[in-house]
């Protein structure tokens, strides 16, 4: 396996759902990550830290994503949320667990976009909150504080939109979360 | 520190633990294990992270994302596009290591420059035939090489190539089922001579232990469009060694100078990448890279 498919292999699943969080939208989340590898292969020879691929990859797709949504902004009168949000596939061979993906983004996706992005970072479980401040180039501070209100957001959420969840939606009880089956 | 303000810092605490160690969360972490309201919370909170983390990673990914992002790779790269079978790669392979007839680009230079200087020139008809063929050709065959890659074919001629492209694109040349020599000679200087009438890269100094080393022949090698060259050494220690040498404008990156190169083994191939003010050298050989660095 070359070093290349190595790389690919180790991050493009997170980096798809990091893109699919931004973006609501499947195909363009697609696109964003293999921009992204392609943008390595023309410009990662210059990372010396090779160690530091990994931020180096979600600092950029991110930036492409703001880079894009600029664009979309200055062409288009339609709000990209709108013209983003669109039905996520899910795998096939559990349907409850792909339910719970596709809540799970509808519930970021109707964050702004402030909240959005270190959300998704910290539930991917791939970078520290350090970390996610150097990929979305803000203070450490910045990030607490996104985090702390983004999840009271989330929270508030999904206590307001109990009937669209389906069944096996996280639900919130007692300030805890516990999961209902069935 | 209140409980409050631990609060604050918790909430940036990843679910999985990963963040245990770090000395941050150390101080909110011991008061969350004294307290018992604040612990309860945190245990609440941990529970609602993991639940959404694990949720979130069951959002599926497209089926071909895998496959697209490696043809995209390789576009940018300028490698093969993604080959379906073995047939396949061996069919890519042996056109892309076909090289054109030496006089070739340097007559559609000619014939470019003669068409600029007049509107209508007087073209004998093998010209007339032959350019038009030539250019259908290469057209058909980019077209090839890149059907399916789309906007991302563009990237790979923008700008200079990352060492590890040359590299790879020196291993693919050599391991085509062509591959062969434009030069056949044992004397570096003739190996030389002949890769300076091409205006091709040169080595100009070569790594002491290569000094007395047998020759065994040249060519230009063409990565991504840029020219570099190809000298191959029959070493006793490593067997056959081969010296790839690409203009500094033409690699990105920094390497260190030749009496400090980068060694790395991949696979088989062990190599040593080194630069100079002019020029990037990459000497790889099926060999180990202990023995590699003997040389220098």
């Amino acid at each position: 396996m070359s070093e290349f498919e190595e790389l690919v292999d180790a991050h493009y699943q997170a980096l798809f759902r990091f893109a699919v969080s931004l973006t609501r939208n499947p195909d363009a989340a697609s696109d964003l990550v293999q921009e992204t590898f392609c943008i390595w292969a023309a410009k990662g020879g210059q990372l010396r830290d090779r160690s530091k691929a990994k931020t180096w990859l979600f600092t950029t797709l991110h930036r492409e994503f703001l880079s894009h949504r600029r664009r979309a902004a200055r062409f288009s009168d339609e709000p990209l949320d709108e013209a983003a949000s669109e039905a996520v596939p899910c795998a096939q061979e559990d349907a409850d667990r792909q339910m719970d993906g596709q809540r799970a983004l509808e519930l970021l996706g109707a964050l702004d976009e402030t909240y959005r992005a270190p959300l998704a970072l910290f539930y991917l479980q791939q970078h520290s909150y350090k970390e996610i401040a150097a990929i979305l180039d803000v203070p450490i501070g910045t990030v607490m504080s996104r985090l702390a209100r983004g999840k009271d957001m989330l929270r508030r959420k999904m206590t307001a939109e109990p009937a669209s969840a389906p069944k096996n939606i996280l639900q919130l009880q007692g300030g805890g979360l516990q999961q209902h089956h069935g | 520190m209140d409980k409050e303000q631990a609060r604050f810092i918790l909430r940036s605490f990843r679910p999985d633990g990963a963040d245990t160690d770090d000395r941050d969360f150390a101080a909110a972490l011991a008061m969350a294990m004294k307290d018992r309201e604040l612990g309860e919370w945190l245990a609440g909170e941990r529970a609602f992270d993991a639940a959404f983390a694990r949720a979130l990673a069951t959002v599926a990914l497209p089926e071909t994302l895998r496959h697209d992002i490696l043809g995209c790779l390789a576009g940018a790269r300028g490698d093969f596009p993604q080959a379906e079978d073995a047939r396949d790669a061996v069919m890519i392979g042996a056109l892309a290591a076909i090289q054109p007839p030496p006089a070739l680009r340097e007559e559609i230079l000619a014939a470019m420059d003669r068409t600029a200087l007049s509107a209508f020139p007087r073209k004998s008809l093998w010209r007339r035939v032959a350019l038009p063929v030539a250019a259908a050709a290469g057209v058909a065959f980019a077209f090839f090489l890149t059907a399916g890659r789309g906007k991302q074919a563009a990237v790979a001629k923008a700008g200079p190539l990352p060492v590890d492209v040359v590299q790879a694109g020196f291993i693919r040349a050599f391991e085509s089922p062509l591959f062969s020599l434009d030069e056949t000679r044992d004397d570096h200087r003739v190996l030389i001579e002949h890769l300076k009438s091409r205006k091709l890269p040169c080595p100009g100094c070569l790594p002491p232990g290569l000094a007395g080393v047998k020759g065994i022949g040249c060519r230009e090698l063409v990565i991504d469009g840029k020219r570099g060259s190809l000298v191959c050494f029959d070493e006793r220690e490593n067997g056959i060694v081969h010296l790839v040498i690409f203009r500094r404008e033409d690699v990105c990156g920094d390497l260190p100078p030749r009496d400090h190169p980068d060694f790395a083994q991949k696979g088989h191939w062990a190599a040593a990448r080194w630069e100079d003010e002019s020029s990037v050298f990459i000497l790889i050989g099926a060999t180990d890279v202990r023995k590699l660095a003997s040389l220098f």
